[in-house]
């Protein structure tokens, strides 16, 4: 048998004998896997906030949302400005999809009563209510605020060079200041200076930066606008250059608090060096708002003790709105450590792949109960009602569920909100499943009951996943191992192993005349069928892998005579040459598992009773034993999976592999097979049928050889090359060569095999 | 028999002329070179007085990276230079590139990636006008990414050689080791990474930079690498912080200098600290209980690295490139030392 053979083996078996994946993709699924049950509206998480909840993970989207976010402000600002008689759409056109020709000819409609407006414009409410009103100075500053674009918004390829020529840009300051001059309009002057000195900090003069900020600014009077933090924010970048880092951070800290479309690139500016640095920065800060704003900024990044921060925030600040999103944040780092974490299945998976869960968190879930319970007991924080769930809820992650009920039945009366009610009822349902255990028919009963009618069991995508997996936990405890399999798994997870435990306890449950609803789920598939055929064919199936032939033909009788024909085989077709793939002759002759089982025991009949034709029925037997197992074309006959990697030691013969909870069990005892192959050998030389003796000899060889590749004692010889057989494995080789070398049999096996040519010459 | 000493004489002559035609020079004495990591080009004069002193003509720069963002393969950290280095410089540009950038694109769009990757570097070369002659490319290329990297080295391999530069990739230990199933990059040269050899984020690990017991595990198939290899060592230190036994993060440059207030932290071994207190530390917010594990390397660790490895090569390099320069690393060192190591490949 050549190695590469082998390989083909290996990768068509790949491609052919693995059947539908319990995992969509095509290998293991390597993500974390937990539970979650807290509402993401529960702290306006779907807020301008969310950002900063989720920690700027998802900074790419934030890069966008943020953008379209300082657009919507910007348009509204200017709607606002107008009193509200343009439109958003029109406000939009105009500003952020025109260019420097289209407003140039604006300005002409609105300096000329006669001049149309642009046809594209003439519904355009902004456009329409520009010319009506003559508002020169607002269509200047939108001509000159596009003429600065190119100098300070990013190309939108990132491979091209920003154009930022720093003489034009220079050159555009000097006559936007004049425009500036020029300007009535206190809101057009402020949205020029924001012009200038975004141009002069893109323009990296940094003092420029900060002198046109220290001019302009206090000529335009005081006026609420977006574009005051957004000045604010230049300024702060422009004193961060300039090393005045603390009062730039002070000044970011105040623009994260305020300016949702800033937060991020605030919070990424904010920087502190030192505890002096730190110490100053609170020393700027106006009030404890603004104090606790910087220990909101701190909480923020992911190295943070949030708890400690959120003490700092809550005794500066009890009623910060971020001590809810931290809260929150904290919550659901600790579901990932703890919820479940006695039988979530993937917990080995979490540990290995994400650390999870973390060493520190129960010292983290201490912290932040203590810090929760002090909360609830001082009543100062924005929504009490909230925080005490949020107690019973971490009572319930602690493993404190007679505390956690407790602190649910307590608040439970008092509770309005309709978010914090949901809320609630979602905790409560997540420890009712937690505490299922000893489930006899009655609780099976509440189970379908949840799952069918309970609103909270499909509002939350995490409750089948913690049901069936906490179910699984609790059958497994009480004994019910077929129960425990089939919450996690389908039948095709079984096959691969199949155990006979699980099948007989799913099999008691088919036969059972007053099945509850869920068991009723259990035993039967997606499409409504009884699932008790697959279990006969498996258990049959099991003890057929183990010779058990008797026994596999009683379980297989129980199946309807119409199941018998699930499979169309014929293991008697002789082949040197192991290959799964290649096409073999045909024969007239098909049978299925039980007509197989009962040409078994008529060849053993005849091989003792027919001593003329012993050796072949001998041989047959050897054929048939020997294609159902791992290296015959018929392996499908006793097994249900196979994966051509698997051919190498292993203890019990069973392979771990991620479609295969309980292993994949591979057929690979050839010992029968050889045993009917060394005896066909014997009956035949006694006969002199030395055509068949050298035969059943060469067989009788492969198995031994396939013994030496699953044994401990096996070298890979490299590609391509042959393997070296110790002794122990060439008894075969040796008799063939020594003893049948005038066969015609002989000379085709040399042919055929290069193991045994070589084998031959050396 | 006349035939046959006819037949010797021919052979004696061949071999004595492929002989004497060989190329009998010494190998080219190992110049010393630097890695420049930084964004922006500042002068300051340790830097320079090692630059002069040990007569560096080339430096590898860091002109951009490449990472995925917003969907797209783009540049990013963009070489600023506010004081030039001088214009003898051999500036070779280094172009970092990030694994999951490889695992987005296709193989078809990594030539217009190593397109991008050309222009961007001639419009920074013609920009600060500087002498380049060399690029180099780095990786830390997976079994999943090597494809697709290779494919972009191809692209950019031809596009060097239309223009006469050497194309060269950096290349870490275990890709020799195990280069049949990492591949070789097609390239000209290769730059041995020579450092962060060790398990970083491993609580009980003493120097994850430079470990001769680990580099020692991987000194094997040098002799059968096909590419000329360059060698970059380690002249950086950093404190790694620790919480709950896990990796929290990098301190760059810190010593036990910035770790002496014993208010603030305790010294609990050799190198190693926890936190007294929360504090700031180099404008990281550390907090009571974290610990600190400094890691440097001492110029006779790095002597004797090169020691060990110099014999591995199968010729001395052409570069040794020290991990980089920046006058608070070179603080610890003296270019003398510097010196004596690119004299031990020699």
């Amino acid at each position: 048998m050549k190695i590469y053979s082998l390989l083909v083996i290996f990768f068509v078996s790949l491609l052919i004998c693995i059947p539908a994946q319990p995992t969509k993709s095509c290998g293991p699924d390597l993500s974390f896997s937990g539970y979650s049950f807290l509402m993401p509206n529960i702290v306006d998480l779907d807020s301008e906030w969310a950002p900063y909840y989720f920690q700027f993970q998802n900074v790419y989207n934030y890069y966008d949302s943020a953008q379209l976010l300082q657009t919507k402000s910007n348009l509204e600002e200017w709607q606002e400005i107008f009193c509200q008689q343009v439109e958003i759409k029109d406000l939009e056109q105009i500003i952020y999809r025109s260019e420097v020709p289209a407003l140039k000819r604006l300005r002409t409609a609105v300096q000329n009563e006669k001049y149309p407006l642009d046809p594209r414009w003439r519904r355009n409410s902004f456009a329409l209510h520009l010319k009506a009103n003559r508002c020169l100075e607002t269509v200047n500053y939108l001509i000159f605020a596009k003429e600065c674009e190119p100098y300070v918004v990013s190309p939108d390829d990132r491979w091209a060079a920003p154009g930022r020529d720093a003489n034009k840009m220079q050159t555009l300051i000097e006559k936007g200041e004049k425009a500036f001059r020029k300007t009535r309009s206190n809101y057009i002057r402020l949205r020029y200076a924001y012009q200038l000195i975004r141009l002069a900090h893109y323009r990296k003069d940094y003092e420029q930066t900060l002198a046109l900020h220290d001019r302009l600014l206090p000529r335009t009077d005081s006026i609420e606008s977006i574009i005051n933090d957004w000045i604010l924010g230049h300024k702060a970048g422009a004193m961060m250059r300039l090393g005045q880092n603390v009062e730039a951070s002070y000044l970011f800290s105040l623009i994260f608090a305020r300016r949702p479309e800033k937060r991020h690139s605030a919070f990424k500016s904010f920087y502190v060096k030192t505890d002096e640095e730190w110490t100053a920065c609170l020393l700027m800060c106006q009030d404890d708002h603004e104090r606790a704003n910087l220990y909101a900024l701190r909480a923020g990044t992911s190295t943070a003790k949030v708890v400690e921060e959120m003490i700092k925030i809550y005794e500066l600040d009890s009623q910060n709105a971020i001590l809810e999103l931290l809260l929150a944040r904290e919550i659901k780092k600790l579901e990932r450590d703890l919820l479940g974490l006695e039988f979530n299945d993937r917990k080995r998976e979490n540990k290995m792949f994400h650390n999870l869960p973390r060493k520190g968190a129960p010292r983290e879930l201490i912290a932040l109960q203590e810090f929760v319970i002090r909360l609830v007991e001082e009543g100062r924080v924005r929504q009490p009602q909230l925080w005490q769930i949020a107690r019973g809820y971490l009572e319930f992650l602690a493993g404190d569920d007679y505390a956690a009920r407790q602190t649910f039945a307590l608040i439970k009366p008092q509770i309005i909100n309709e978010t914090l009610k949901t809320q609630l009822a979602t905790f409560e349902l997540a420890l009712w499943i937690d505490n299922l255990e000893d489930i006899d028919n009655e609780t099976e009963e509440e189970i379908s009951d949840i799952i069918t009618d309970h609103p909270m069991y499909a509002r939350f995508k995490d409750f089948p996943d913690f049901l069936n997996d906490r179910l699984a936990h609790a059958y497994r405890e009480q004994g019910d191992v077929g129960k425990a399999f089939r919450c996690q798994y389908n039948l095709k997870h079984l096959l691969p192993n199949p155990d006979l435990a699980i099948i007989n306890n799913l099999l008691e449950i088919c036969r059972k005349e007053d099945k509850t609803r869920f068991e009723e789920a259990l035993v039967t598939d997606r499409d409504g069928n009884s699932l008790e055929n697959d279990l006969l064919d498996a258990k049959g199936t099991y003890y057929l892998a183990r010779g058990q032939m008797e026994t596999a033909l009683e379980v297989f009788r129980l199946l309807p005579r119409e199941a018998w024909d699930k499979y169309k085989l014929n293991p008697f077709i002789e082949q040197l040459n192991d290959c799964l793939d290649c096409p073999l002759l045909r024969d007239t002759i098909e049978y299925n598992k039980v007509t197989m089982i009962q040409r078994i025991f008529e060849l053993e009949y005849r091989a003792k009773a027919d001593f003329q034709h012993g050796a072949e029925y001998y041989y047959e037997l050897g054929k048939a034993y020997y294609n159902i197992t791992y290296f015959g074309h018929s392996w499908y006959v006793a097994d249900f999976f196979r994966s051509g990697a698997n051919w190498y030691y292993d203890k019990d013969n069973v392979y771990s592999d991620y479609y295969a909870p309980l292993g994949n069990l591979e057929n690979h005892d050839c010992s029968r097979a050889r045993a009917y192959f060394e005896r066909a050998a014997a009956v035949a030389e006694t006969a002199k049928n030395y055509e068949l003796a050298a035969r059943a000899t060469f067989m009788a060889a492969k198995c031994e050889h396939n013994d030496y590749y699953l044994s401990k004692e096996y070298k890979w010889a490299g590609p391509n090359q042959i393997p070296k057989f110790p002794a122990a494995y060439q008894r075969n080789f040796q008799l063939l060569r020594d003893r049948y070398a005038p066969t015609a049999f002989y000379q085709e096996a040399i042919a055929e095999c290069k193991y045994f040519e070589a084998f031959t010459r050396y | 028999m006349s035939r046959l000493i006819g037949y010797v004489g021919i052979i004696a002559i061949y071999l004595v002329a492929t002989i004497a035609c060989q190329d009998v020079s010494p190998p080219k004495p190992t110049k010393i070179a630097f890695y420049h990591w930084k964004t922006i080009v500042t002068q300051d004069s340790l830097s320079q007085i090692f630059l002069d002193r040990l007569d560096v003509q080339d430096l590898y720069v860091r002109f951009f990276d490449v990472d995925w963002d917003g969907g797209v393969a783009v540049p990013i950290s963009e070489l600023e230079v506010k004081q030039p280095w001088h214009q003898s410089l051999n500036i070779i540009p280094t172009i970092f590139i990030t694994n999951r950038t490889l695992e987005q694109l296709s193989r078809t769009e990594m030539s217009t990636l190593g397109e991008r990757i050309f222009k961007k570097i001639k419009t920074i070369q013609s920009k600060f006008q500087f002498n380049i002659s060399e690029i180099q490319m780095d990786c830390d290329w997976t079994a999943s990414t090597g494809m697709a990297y290779f494919e972009l080295l191809r692209g950019l391999h031809r596009r060097c050689r239309n223009e006469n530069l050497t194309l060269s990739a950096t290349i870490r230990l275990h890709q020799i080791k195990y280069f049949k199933s990492t591949g070789v990059p097609p390239v000209d040269r290769g730059m041995l990474m020579y450092y962060n050899m060790g398990r970083l984020a491993d609580s009980t690990e003493v120097n994850s930079i430079l470990q001769l017991e680990t580099a020692r595990a991987y000194h094997q198939n040098f002799d059968r690498y096909p590419l000329p290899l360059d060698v970059a060592l380690p002249l950086f230190r950093w404190g790694v912080v620790l919480r709950d036994g896990k990796l929290l993060k990098l301190i760059n440059g810190l010593s036990e200098a910035d770790l002496e207030d014993h208010t603030r932290f305790h010294k609990v071994g050799e190198k190693q600290y926890t936190l007294r207190k929360s504090t700031y530390l180099q404008g990281h917010y550390l907090y009571a209980g974290d610990r600190i594990r400094l890691e440097n390397v001492e110029i006779e660790l790095l002597q004797q690295a090169v020691l060990e490895l110099a014999p591995q090569l199968q010729q001395p390099p052409e570069r040794i490139v020290f991990y980089h320069l920046d006058s608070t690393m070179l603080k610890p060192y003296r270019y003398e030392d510097l010196f004596t190591v690119g004299h031990l490949f020699r």
